[in-house]
């Protein structure tokens, strides 16, 4: 099995949460990961372009996926769900529609790139169930996280549309179920955890999206979780960043600190909060933080 | 190995004498090939006359039997039985009784438009359609009116806590099968525009859910192109997607600062400031991206000509 990867970081895990490439980066070198960073590559254009203007963002995604294809790699791995949904819907649409193809590679040729299509793109959380695999990750656990009570949050973008994301079932997720255990930790399920964030109508009614998201927050502390973690940075923006609004909207105090999945696995397999920038949350994960310094 | 007799646990509630639902559980004879709508029969024939529950064609056309079957919307007329199963009414709906509920108030979001729709196109409206856009306007037309996409919709359970109203999937997808339909298809778009697809989560639970495959979340994606087109797109929505386009073109990766300029603008950013300071504490606050990325030309040399807004 392959383990170099082209990493595609997408925008929030270069900005408003460089967390999630340090701890990535971080987990990947550790389980030996090959990964070419795709510096060069761009925004994916996230569903407003895609939605508003739909050849463009197919052109723009053909060049990262193409730049991706000139390292010979098979994967391009992404930290961020909607940058998976949309990198992998305009490449299903490469693969499946060759004048769609065509017409891309028509305008990459005018800076030297062609796309084969010969690339898939996939989540960092399923490279590690799918590639890696879980037994070898129990392997490398130093420090199970048998005190700690997570709470899975998928959210939408990497599990519906399912004929575009397909790993897992979107009625009843299991992949960050199953990675909890296999580090030691106590999944807690909460009604709620495949439900959406609110994060794409937050700049059109922030209010409405800061309750929204009280609400998953406050239903997986109802269930006894005492972290929840998440798979993209936006749901994580959702939850964290505006967590004191939901607080506000909500007029109640949540406190549930949220982190990366990638911060998780770094701390079950050694890495201290600070190397993983656990400190860096809104909402700081004080006890994981005083526990696991040692 | 399958057991003879299905367990089956029915939410009973009548809102006008019940506080909250109460699960009933009832044992049914499995037969080959059973399916949910067979069970409710089975239940009102022998064991709970009284069961609320609707029923029409059974061939997946009509949308009345939709309801939820351990949490999942369906359409019970051709949802196969499994050993265990909850029966649930649709969510985000109020309930009249047992598995019905009042339908009405979504089915009202269509009327302004609804009977003008029905009505025969004027000649000089009608539009050659090319055969594949003929199926997609099919497509699209074969919305059975189940609910199951509203009933799954986030956005159109905030709706509760007032503010700007959504529409719902379903009355998007229709206004989208409108305006395909259309020569001038202007006044259908403002009628999509009134119903703020904006506020739309883009989470695609309608299109999981929907059991024609019609897709109503690409349907509003589909509305959101045709009115950014138009210049008739909310302005928030119209800033955000102006402003992608600019930070992608300029500096290749969205420059999440000028973003919230771009919305709000200077005065209205100021908002934030509580906000930002915290992330600024924590080191989170984006940095406006000053100059041009190394791959902008290149971006800009393989976009350039695309813009479809005029």
């Amino acid at each position: 099995m392959t383990n170099r990867y082209a990493y595609f970081q997408g925008c929030a895990a270069r900005q408003s949460c460089p967390e999630l490439n340090q701890s990535t980066l971080l987990v990947a070198k550790r389980l030996g990961w090959e990964l070419i960073t795709l510096e060069c590559g761009a925004c994916t254009g996230a569903r407003d372009l895609i939605e508003a203007q739909p050849e463009m963002a197919m052109v723009l995604n053909a060049r990262t996926l193409s730049l991706a294809e000139s390292y010979g790699v098979d994967t391009v791995m992404t930290v961020c769900s909607t940058c998976t949904i949309t990198l992998r819907q305009v490449n299903k649409m490469l693969k499946e529609d060759p004048a769609a193809l065509e017409r891309s590679n028509q305008q990459l040729s005018s800076i030297g790139l062609r796309y084969n299509a010969t690339v898939e793109v996939r989540h960092f959380l399923w490279v590690l169930i799918a590639d890696y695999g879980l037994d070898r990750l129990k392997e490398q656990v130093k420090r199970p996280l048998s005190d700690l009570s997570v709470a899975p949050y998928y959210g939408c973008h990497i599990l519906r549309p399912s004929d575009v994301l397909g790993f897992d079932d979107p009625n009843n997720p299991r992949s960050l179920h199953n990675l909890i255990l296999a580090l030691g930790g106590r999944p807690t399920d909460f009604s709620s955890q495949a439900d959406c964030c609110g994060f794409h109508m937050m700049t059109i009614d922030e209010n409405r999206a800061a309750r929204h998201a009280g609400g998953l927050l406050v239903d997986a502390q109802q269930q006894g979780a005492n972290v929840m973690v998440t798979a993209c940075p936006l749901c994580h923006i959702s939850m964290d960043a505006w967590q004191p609004k939901s607080e506000r909207s909500m007029k109640r105090t949540i406190g549930m600190p949220v982190i990366h999945v990638a911060q998780l696995v770094g701390l079950a397999l050694g890495f201290s909060p600070g190397e993983l920038g656990l400190e860096r949350h809104i909402i700081r994960p004080e006890e994981i933080i005083a526990n696991y310094s040692a | 190995m399958q057991s003879d007799i299905l367990t089956v646990v029915v939410d009973r509630y009548d809102p006008e004498r019940e506080k909250v639902p109460r699960p009933v559980t009832y044992r049914v004879p499995r037969q080959e090939g059973m399916v949910v709508a067979d069970v409710l029969l089975y239940l009102y024939e022998h064991d709970a006359p009284d069961l609320g529950f609707l029923w029409e064609c059974r061939t997946r056309r009509c949308g009345t039997c939709a309801m939820r079957v351990n949490g999942h919307p369906v359409l019970t007329c051709s949802e196969p039985v499994r050993e265990h199963m909850r029966l649930s009414p649709l969510e985000g709906l109020p309930v009249v009784r047992d598995l019905i509920v009042d339908r009405q108030e979504l089915q009202a979001r269509l009327a302004p438009w609804a009977a003008e729709a029905l009505e025969g196109l004027p000649k000089d409206a009608r539009i050659l359609l090319e055969p594949g856009e003929i199926a997609h306007y099919r497509a699209l037309s074969e919305c059975i009116d189940c609910f199951i996409c509203d009933s799954v919709c986030p956005a159109l359970a905030e709706n509760a806590n007032g503010g700007a109203q959504f529409a719902g999937p379903r009355r998007l997808i229709r206004l989208e099968a409108q305006v395909q339909r259309r020569a001038e298809p202007l006044p259908w778009l403002l009628y999509a525009a009134e119903s703020n697809p904006s506020l739309c989560t883009r989470c695609f639970a309608c299109t999981e859910e929907c059991p024609r495959e019609l897709r109503p979340a690409e349907a509003i994606g589909s509305l959101t192109k045709r009115l950014y087109e138009r210049h008739e797109l909310d302005a928030h929505k119209t800033s955000h997607i102006s402003s992608f386009l600019r930070s992608i073109l300029r500096a290749a990766w969205l420059d999440e600062f000028r973003l919230l300029v771009d919305i709000y603008g200077v005065v209205g950013v100021a908002k934030f400031i509580p906000q930002a300071l915290r992330m600024l504490r924590r080191g989170k606050l984006p940095k406006p991206h000053f100059g041009q990325a190394a791959q902008s030309t290149d971006i800009q040399t393989i976009l350039r000509g695309m813009d479809k807004r005029s």
